[in-house]
C-alpha cells in the first residue's frame, strides 16, 4: 500500500491525508511511496483505538509502550524544536543527564546525529524498541516474533534493489567508509573477554552498594547498548550522506541482543550459590522415608455409648418383665388404611409397589404383616411392581412367613430402576390416548385396566414421593395407601393432609397402635419394649451432651471460658 | 432349622459382628464387610437388570418379534450403541445423545410430577384449610381447625420468608446490597422455628428407623447364639 511520508517528522500517513497526523505539516507536495506490507500504515495500526490491545502480539505491545513512553517527550521536543522529533528515542533523558560520563566518541556521534535531521528514523526507533523488549523477555515466542519482524524490516528495506548499498563494513570497500565511522568502530569494539576479579575490587568504584558481578553485567549491557546505538547512527548517517536506501544487516543486532554477559562473582557469592544448588538438589532427591505407623485410634466415647446401647437393648429384649408404655393414639389416616384393607374382597385387583431395601425389611415386616395377614389374604391376585432390586424378593419372603400365604397369588410385573419412570409408565398405560397404535406388547406389559387400590411399601421419602406424585396426578381415582418406615413418614404427611394419599402407617409406633386394634401382637411386644428403652437412652445421652459438652465442642467452649 | 439356614445365620452373625466392630474404629473386618456389601449389591443389581429389564424389553423382542415389529427396537438399539462406543475416547462425544435423551426425559417426568403431584395439590390443600365451611363441619372441632389454619399460615409464610434471599442494590454504591427488609427478617425468624421442628421430626424418624435396625440385628445375634449353643 502506498503512503505519504511526512517531510517534517518522517511518519507515515494515508494517501488521502492532506496534513501529517503527527505534526500537522502539509503533505501537499509529497509524492507517495510504497508503505509497509500491511494494509494500513504502521503507526496507524498500532495507535488505532478500534483494535483491541489484547489482539496485538507482545512485541507490538512493547513497541506501542515504547512509543507511548516517548510520546510525551516527543511532544515537548516538538514544541521547542520540530526539526528533531525523534532525538529522545535515541538519547534518553538519563543519558542526557550523564553527559559528563559519556565518552568523547559517543559525544561526537550524538552531536553529528543532532545536526543531521533524518539521521534517526523510524526504523531505528523500532529496532531500539525491539531490543528493549527482547532484553526484558527471552521467551522463545518473542524471539520468533522478533525474527519475523526483522525479516519484515529487511523486506521493507529491500524494496529498491537498485539503490541498495551495503552498510556492513565487511561488505563495503574501506575507501567508501567515512573516517568517522571507522573511528567509531575502532573505539566501540567490544572486549573479547572480561577479566574477572574474585574480590570484585574493579567494580567497587562503579557501584558501592551492588555486588561486583552485577555491576559488571550492567557494564556489559551498557557497552552493548552503546555499540548498538553507534551502529544505528552510523547507518543513518550514511543514509543521509549518500541519499540512498541502505540494507541493514540485522543479524549482528540479534547477536548482540541475545549475547549472555559473562558474570564475575565473589567467593561469598559462589558459596551462596553452592548452598542454594545443594538445597534444590536435596529437595529433589528421592529418599526413602519411614512413615510412622498410624495406630488406630479408639473413640472411647463412641465405644462406651455403643456398648451401653447394645447391653440395654439386649436386656430389654430378653427380659419381658420390663413394663413397656402403651402404644399411642391411632391416627385417622391409620384407621383409614385399616378400613380400606378390611374392605378388600377376592374380586379386588390390587397393586403393591415395593421400594425398600433389605436393611429396612424387618421394620416394614412389623408394619405390613398385620395388614397383609388380616386383609390381603382375601384378595385373589396381587400384582407386584418394584423400583428397588430386591423388592419382589423381600416381599415374597415376607408373605411366605404369614399364615395363609398359600392363598395369596402374586404376579410380578417387573423392576423399574427409576421410580418415576415406573409410575409414569403405569399411569400412561391407563390412558389409551397415549398408546402407540402399532407398538407390540412385551412380556412384562403392565395391565391397562385400572386397579381397585394401590399400596406402596417404601423406606425413603424420595422413593415413595416419586410414586405418589405420578400416580396421584395420572390416576387420581385409584386410592393410594402407604406403609412406610419411620424415616419417611413425617415428610409424607402433607400428601395425606392434601388427600392424595388416603391412608398411611409409618414406623413402629403407629404399627403397634394398629396392632393393638386388630389384636395381633405376636412377637412385637419385646421389640416395642427395646425400642422404647433405646429412645429413652438416646434422650438421656442428648440431654447429658447438651449440659456437659465434651469432645471437640467441649474443648472449644472450655478454652473460651478460660 | 436345616443346615442351609444355620449356615446363613452364621454368615449373618459374622457380618453383623464385623460391622459392629466399627465401634472400636476403622478396621479390616469392617472394611471386609463393607466391600462384600458393595460387591454383592452390584452383582445382584446387574443380574436383576439383565433378568428384569434387558431380557423382557430388548432381547426377547429381538428373538420373538417379526421383522416389522423389530423396527421399533431401532431407536433403543441405536441409543445403546452410542452409549457403548462413547466409552472410547475418540467417540466420547456420541455419548451425549443418549444422555441428553435420558436427562430430558427425566426432567420432564420429574417436573410434571412435582407440579401436578405436589405443588398444585398441596397449595390447594393449604387454601382449603381457610375455608370456613370446613371449620364448622364438626362444630366441636371448629376452634381446633381455626388454630390449625393459623399455624399453617404462619408456618407457610415464615418458611417462604426464610428462603427469600433477595436484596436491593444501594444506588450510591452499586457493589453493596441493602439488608433484608425488616418484615422478611421478622418472618424468617418465625420460619426458622417451623423449619427446626420439621428437621427435628425428620431426624427423629431417621433415628427411629436406625434404632429398629439395631434392635433387629441384636435379636438376630442372640437367636444365632441360642441356636449354636442349644442346638436350635
Amino acid at each position: 500500500m502506498q503512503v505519504l511520508i511526512c517531510p517534517e517528522c518522517g511518519s507515515e500517513n494515508l494517501l488521502e491525508a492532506q496534513s501529517c497526523e503527527k505534526c500537522a505539516a502539509s503533505l501537499a507536495d509529497v509524492s507517495p511511496v510504497e508503505g509497509r506490507q500491511g494494509e494500513v500504515p504502521f503507526e496507524e495500526e498500532i495507535n488505532h483505538d478500534d483494535h483491541p490491545e489484547s489482539d496485538l502480539p507482545e512485541l507490538l505491545h512493547a513497541l506501542k509502550q515504547s512509543e507511548d513512553a516517548d510520546g510525551s517527550e516527543d511532544d515537548r521536543q516538538n514544541e521547542g524544536d520540530e526539526s528533531l522529533p525523534d532525538a529522545d528515542a535515541i538519547f534518553g533523558p538519563e543519558e542526557v543527564i550523564e553527559d559528563d560520563d559519556v565518552p568523547e566518541w559517543l559525544q561526537r556521534i550524538r552531536e553529528r546525529a543532532v545536526q543531521e535531521e533524518d539521521s534517526v528514523g523510524e526504523i531505528t526507533q523500532k529496532i531500539s524498541a525491539a531490543k528493549e523488549s527482547l532484553e526484558e523477555s527471552v521467551s522463545k515466542d518473542q524471539r520468533e516474533n522478533f525474527e519475523s519482524w526483522i525479516q519484515q524490516l529487511r523486506d521493507q528495506a529491500g524494496q529498491s534493489p537498485d539503490q541498495q548499498i551495503s552498510a556492513d563494513a565487511g561488505e563495503g570497500s574501506p575507501d567508501d567508509i567515512p573516517e568517522w565511522l571507522l573511528k567509531i568502530r575502532q573505539e566501540s569494539r567490544p572486549p573479547d573477554q572480561f577479566e574477572l576479579s574474585e574480590e570484585g575490587s574493579d567494580t567497587d568504584t562503579a557501584g558501592k552498594d551492588l555486588p561486583g558481578w552485577l555491576v559488571l553485567s550492567g557494564q556489559v549491557e551498557e557497552e552493548q547498548a552503546s555499540e548498538e546505538e553507534t551502529r544505528q547512527i552510523a547507518v543513518s548517517a550514511e543514509d543521509v550522506e549518500d541519499d540512498e536506501t541502505q540494507e541493514v544487516d540485522t543479524s549482528e543486532l540479534e547477536d548482540i541482543a541475545f549475547r549472555e554477559p559473562m558474570i564475575a562473582i565473589s567467593r561469598e557469592e559462589q558459596t551462596s550459590i553452592d548452598q542454594l544448588t545443594a538445597t534444590i538438589a536435596d529437595e529433589q532427591a528421592v529418599r526413602t522415608t519411614v512413615q510412622p505407623v498410624k495406630r488406630p485410634s479408639i473413640h472411647w466415647g463412641r465405644l462406651i455409648l455403643g456398648l451401653l446401647m447394645i447391653v440395654a437393648l439386649s436386656l430389654s429384649l430378653f427380659f419381658d418383665s420390663i413394663p413397656g408404655l402403651p402404644p399411642g393414639q391411632t391416627q385417622p389416616y391409620n384407621l383409614e388404611l385399616l378400613n380400606w384393607a378390611e374392605s378388600l374382597t377376592n374380586t379386588t385387583s390390587l397393586l403393591i409397589v415395593l421400594d425398600y431395601q433389605a436393611g429396612f425389611s424387618n421394620e416394614l415386616k412389623v408394619i405390613a404383616s398385620p395388614i397383609i395377614q388380616n386383609s390381603l389374604t382375601e384378595v385373589g391376585e396381587i400384582s407386584l411392581l418394584s423400583s428397588s432390586p430386591p423388592g419382589s424378593l423381600l416381599f415374597t419372603q415376607l408373605v411366605s412367613e404369614l399364615d395363609g400365604a398359600n392363598d395369596i397369588v402374586l404376579r410380578d410385573l417387573g423392576y423399574f430402576p427409576i421410580p418415576a419412570y415406573g409410575a409414569y409408565h403405569l399411569g400412561m398405560q391407563s390412558d389409551a390416548s397415549w398408546r402407540f397404535a402399532y407398538l407390540p406388547q412385551s412380556d412384562n406389559t403392565l395391565p391397562s385396566e385400572g386397579y381397585d387400590g394401590i399400596l406402596i411399601l417404601a423406606d425413603t421419602f424420595e422413593g415413595s414421593s416419586a410414586w405418589v406424585e405420578q400416580l396421584s396426578s395420572l390416576m387420581p381415582d385409584i386410592p393410594l395407601h402407604l406403609l412406610v418406615t419411620a424415616q419417611a413418614g413425617p415428610l409424607l404427611l402433607p400428601y395425606v393432609a392434601s388427600g392424595q394419599v388416603k391412608g398411611m402407617i409409618s414406623g413402629i409406633s403407629e404399627a403397634v397402635s394398629v396392632i393393638s386394634i386388630i389384636d395381633q401382637s405376636d412377637g412385637v411386644s419385646p421389640v416395642w419394649q427395646a425400642y422404647q428403652v433405646g429412645i429413652l437412652l438416646v434422650m438421656v445421652v442428648m440431654v447429658i451432651g447438651a449440659v456437659f459438652p465434651w469432645g471437640k465442642r467441649g474443648r472449644v467452649e472450655r478454652q473460651k471460658k478460660a | 432349622m436345616n443346615l442351609s439356614d444355620l449356615m446363613w445365620s452364621v454368615v449373618g452373625f459374622l457380618l453383623t459382628v464385623m460391622v459392629l466392630s466399627y465401634l472400636i474404629g476403622d478396621n479390616v473386618f469392617f472394611r471386609i464387610a463393607a466391600h462384600l456389601f458393595v460387591g454383592i449389591s452390584a452383582g445382584y443389581l446387574a443380574l436383576v437388570i439383565m433378568n428384569q429389564v434387558l431380557w423382557p424389553y430388548l432381547v426377547h423382542p429381538l428373538l420373538s418379534w417379526t421383522w416389522t415389529e423389530k423396527l421399533w427396537l431401532i431407536v433403543p438399539l441405536v441409543l445403546i450403541l452410542l452409549l457403548v462406543i462413547s466409552q472410547f475416547r475418540r467417540f466420547s462425544g456420541l455419548g451425549s445423545v443418549p444422555l441428553a435423551y435420558l436427562a430430558g426425559l427425566s426432567a420432564a417426568i420429574a417436573i410434571g410430577g412435582a407440579l401436578f403431584g405436589t405443588l398444585i395439590p398441596q397449595s390447594k390443600a393449604i387454601i382449603e384449610t381457610f375455608n370456613p365451611a370446613n371449620w364448622y363441619e364438626e362444630s366441636q372441632l371448629a376452634s381446633f381447625r381455626i388454630i390449625e389454619a393459623v399455624i399453617m399460615l404462619l408456618g407457610t409464610v415464615g418458611t417462604l420468608a426464610y428462603f427469600h434471599f433477595g436484596r436491593k442494590r444501594i444506588p450510591e454504591n452499586e457493589s453493596e446490597e441493602s439488608d433484608r427488609p425488616l418484615i422478611f427478617e421478622a418472618w424468617s425468624k418465625v420460619g426458622q422455628v417451623f423449619i427446626g421442628i420439621a428437621l427435628g421430626a425428620v431426624f427423629a424418624g431417621l433415628f427411629s428407623s436406625a434404632l429398629f435396625a439395631l434392635i433387629n440385628r441384636i435379636f438376630a445375634l442372640s437367636e444365632t447364639i441360642l441356636i449354636l449353643f442349644r442346638g436350635g
